[in-house]
């Protein structure tokens, strides 16, 4: 009966795209029987939805979010990525375009039409993730998905409708993470915002104060730095750009940042922050034990991230979490049940959305196959400021301490044609070859377009590459992707252009 | 005038040097030489020093001027250090590039005990890769393999065997059988060190202990620390339900129906149902211009009432007057919750009074 009527329906909506319409159908079934449940419908979660059908398994994916893409579409890489985008193209107009001969009287901001443009993108991506479940016949579930025991997922749907039971012969956790709050900062979204509130501000705040000066402390900081705030990082390490970031990558991003009119104050704690009125009131305590009390319009807690298990009823069935909130598995994904496997930023290593995709992947592949690939190793880190940092592989800290001597091989910009003609020099290629066998062991990049680069480097760390290799490839002129070659050649012989 | 960021003629070593723990290594000063600001530039004076002898100075802080045959570029400081020594003064010319200048040493360095001879010494341009000395021929830097004689006995490489650029120029460099090599690549790949290890010019040993502490590298570290047990972890605060409330005044529905064997309870829950629905229908989203409701109340199942309601009639001296009502909203339905609320409440109350 149920399925007659869907046919019907579905014929009747030929080349209407009615996702509402598609996701209250598919609630009418009660019961389901299926091959894999996902869920969580992020980068990781859809990924590994999408292959599990494609592998011809009967999938569907859950997410309570209501829009597929988690927190990377919706609330993190993609909208980030706009803003970035647009805000550097303005600043390029107002403080760049006239020496390259190109005048442009009253470039100015109309908010509205800023932020919209980082919705319409949002909501382009979403959609076509919806499109694809379509296309692959993978059911999806706006709801809230929790376990009932270890075969059983119940739905709540998000609308109200009746609540959804399936059954599944393989289950994938891909819930991801949350921002990490700050102990005694309260978190309204408004004016003291985490990842998520400050990519839609209502206006363009006089001022930004950003705890933690990690990636996505370092990009929002950008954003807003390019639209005239003035941005504050304060940051309780003495670097800056995270835990994997080479040091000598991390000090050129700090003199960048810095003369881009960021502000920094170095190991520096936050004791707590406040709101008052329109005003964050932040109290700072630096290295030397000396209080000052920050202000500014809004203040961005940017501390991390952690584990999202929230109402998924891993209790229920079991499922032990570790100390950091990780849903603990083995080196295939699975959980203390072999078919309820986890991945992404839920369980263990860096959470990325592309390491979370390459998961997913792997998942489906051992539910069919038996067999998945990730190579943890080769997995690129990118810091999308201007200029971009990136990088893949080992940084010198991580090879002294692993004992292994090596060469560096570094091209600057300032030396790559194609970075002239673009008037765009800053930055360098930075290539750690093994001193003795030349095996390609990290490159590191901060560059003009450095997060395109640094595909380049994992598919050389990937195959096992010796900088030789690289170098003896033919990369195309004009291209920055020839500084890459030449820091090759600097790392085991010399480079032609420096 | 042109900024330009020079790296420290030494500045590796020092660099290397200072992230090993602490105390260990000790820290050195260097001498800063006289920099290449262009790729053919060999000598150049010194305008101004912009920092004393003995001044600290912050990465990014300008150090000195220089001048070229073509422009006035000032030079930054790549690290945080102090000027231990200025070697050459303001006003000086003709400095060929890679000159010692000046001796930099590191924030909080004792700069008495610097012995200044011996680190200007060891950085003598010689020594120095920035210093190329234009009227020396490069020398040639590879031992004179003849490379005809190479090419006269050509290497057996099995057919269907690719190997990498840099394996295939040693293969017939150094003459090596490859069908003998072992690879320690990826999937057994055979590398550059594999050929070199076989051909005798590195550790025979290295290239496998490499590989070992890479395939290490491409797994997941899947070491833990148990959560801590259950009494730790309090009832995490749920996200709320909104809830929405009010007062009804039944006075008017009492009054008018007094004495036609009427029952309160009966009609309060008719316009509570009433209220559901209407609330329901009201707090829809919008629904698509396609959508046949006819259709579909055939095909979808009956929405079940996804709220909460407490009805509560509140006595006063043995006769109702009033009427609370409460409903909660789950906190799924985020800003819809208070809407669906507030129809209820509206309607409901509109039906008590209608009656």
């Amino acid at each position: 009966m149920y399925r007659l009527a869907t046919k019907t329906q579905l014929k009747r909506t030929v080349g209407v795209v009615r996702p509402a319409m598609f996701a209250m159908r598919s609630m009418a079934t009660a019961n389901q029987d299926l091959d894999v449940v996902v869920i969580g419908a992020g980068p990781g979660g859809y990924v590994a939805a999408i292959k599990a059908a494609q592998l011809g398994l009967k999938t569907a994916c859950i997410d309570k979010r209501g829009p597929p893409g988690g927190t990377c579409l919706n609330v993190g890489c993609i909208p980030s990525k706009a803003l970035l985008n647009n805000s550097h193209i303005y600043h390029t107009i107002k403080e760049d375009t006239k020496n390259r001969g190109i005048e442009v009287s009253d470039a100015k901001i109309n908010f509205g039409q800023f932020m919209k443009s980082k919705e319409d993108a949002v909501n382009g991506l979403t959609g076509g993730v919806r499109m694809l479940f379509k296309k692959n016949k993978v059911d999806y579930y706006e709801g809230s998905g929790s376990f009932v025991n270890e075969n059983t997922i119940e739905v709540d749907m998000n609308d109200g409708s009746d609540k959804v039971t399936l059954n599944a012969k393989n289950v994938i956790i891909a819930t991801g993470s949350e921002p990490t709050t700050f102990p005694g900062i309260e978190i309204d979204e408004e004016r003291i915002v985490t990842s998520t509130g400050i990519l839609s501000l209502k206006e363009i705040p006089k001022s930004l104060t950003i705890i933690g000066g990690g990636i996505i402390g370092l990009e929002m900081g950008s954003v807003w730095a390019r639209l005239g705030t003035k941005v504050t990082v304060v940051e309780f390490m003495p670097s800056i750009g995270g835990a994997g970031m080479d040091a000598e990558l991390s000090k050129t991003a700090l003199k960048i940042l810095k003369k881009q009119g960021m502000n920094f104050q170095l190991q520096t704690k936050v004791m707590g922050a406040k709101r008052d009125g329109d005003i964050v009131k932040i109290d700072v305590e630096d290295a030397k034990g000396n209080k000052s009390e920050l202000e500014s319009e809004v203040l961005l807690v940017a501390v991390g991230r952690r584990p999202y298990t929230e109402g998924l009823g891993l209790d229920k069935v079991g499922i032990e979490t570790d100390k950091k909130g990780r849903v603990v598995m083995d080196s295939e994904y699975r959980t203390k049940y072999p078919h309820v496997r986890v991945i992404g930023d839920v369980t263990f290593g860096p959470m990325l959305a592309h390491k979370a995709e390459d998961e997913g992947i792997a998942a489906a592949e051992y539910i069919k196959n038996g067999y998945g690939h990730v190579n943890y190793n080769v997995i690129p880190s990118v810091m999308y400021t201007h200029p971009e940092f990136a990088w893949v592989g080992q940084n010198e800290q991580e090879l002294k301490d692993a004992g292994i001597k090596y060469n560096v091989g570094k091209f600057s910009f300032a030396a790559n044609s194609r970075a002239k003609t673009n008037l765009d020099t800053e930055g360098f290629v930075k290539v750690l070859a093994d001193k003795e066998t030349d095996r390609i062991l990290g490159v590191h990049i901060a560059g003009p377009n450095a997060g395109e680069m640094i595909g380049e480097a994992g598919l050389a760390l990937e195959y096992g590459a010796a900088a030789e290799d690289v170098a003896r490839t033919c990369h195309a002129h004009p291209t920055l992707s020839e500084a890459l070659k030449e820091a090759c050649l600097a790392a085991f012989d010399k480079p032609i252009n420096s | 005038m042109i900024r330009c960021v020079v790296p420290r003629s030494a500045g590796n070593a020092l660099q290397r040097a200072r992230f090993f723990g602490s105390g260990l290594v000790a820290r050195k000063a260097v001498a800063f030489d006289m920099p290449a600001m262009s790729p053919t530039m060999t000598e150049g004076g010194i305008v101004q020093w912009q920092v004393k002898q003995g001044d600290s100075y912050a990465a990014g802080d300008v150090l000195l001027e220089i001048e070229t045959d073509k422009a006035q570029i000032a030079v930054e400081a790549q690290d945080d250090g102090v000027m231990a020594k200025i070697l050459v003064q303001d006003g000086a010319k003709e400095i060929k590039v890679g000159t010692p200048i000046a001796v930099l040493a590191d924030p909080g360095d004792d700069i008495a005990s610097i012995d200044f001879d011996s680190v200007v010494s060891s950085a003598e341009p010689a020594t120095n890769t920035t210093s190329e000395q234009p009227e020396k021929p490069v020398q040639p830097t590879s031992s004179p393999e003849p490379e005809p004689a190479a090419r006269s006995t050509p290497v057996e490489v099995p057919e269907n065997m690719v190997l990498l650029p840099s394996v295939y120029r040693l293969v017939h460099q150094l003459e090596v059988d490859i069908s003998k090599i072992k690879g320690t690549g990826p999937e057994g790949r055979i590398l550059k060190g594999d050929v070199l290890a076989a051909a005798g010019k590195i550790s025979s040993s290295w290239p496998a202990e490499e590989a070992k502490i890479i395939e290490k590298r491409t797994h997941l570290d899947l070491s833990y620390e148990p959560a801590p047990k259950k009494e730790a972890t309090k009832p995490k605060e749920l996200p709320k339900p909104v809830i929405t409330q009010t007062i009804i005044d039944l006075a008017a529905l009492l009054e008018f129906s007094v004495d036609q064997g009427f029952n309160l309870d009966q009609t309060i829950s008719k316009a509570s149902r009433l209220a559901t629905r209407d609330a329901l229908l009201a707090s829809k989203p919008k629904p698509s211009v396609l959508r046949d409701r006819i259709f579909d109340s055939l095909t979808a199942p009956k929405p079940a009432v996804p709220f909460d309601v407490t009805l509560k009639v509140l006595k006063k001296k043995a006769s109702p007057k009033a009427l609370q009502a409460m409903v909660s909203v789950p906190p799924q339905f985020l800003n819809r919750g208070q809407k669906m609320g507030d129809i209820y409440l509206d309607r409901l109350a509109f039906y008590l009074n209608a009656k």
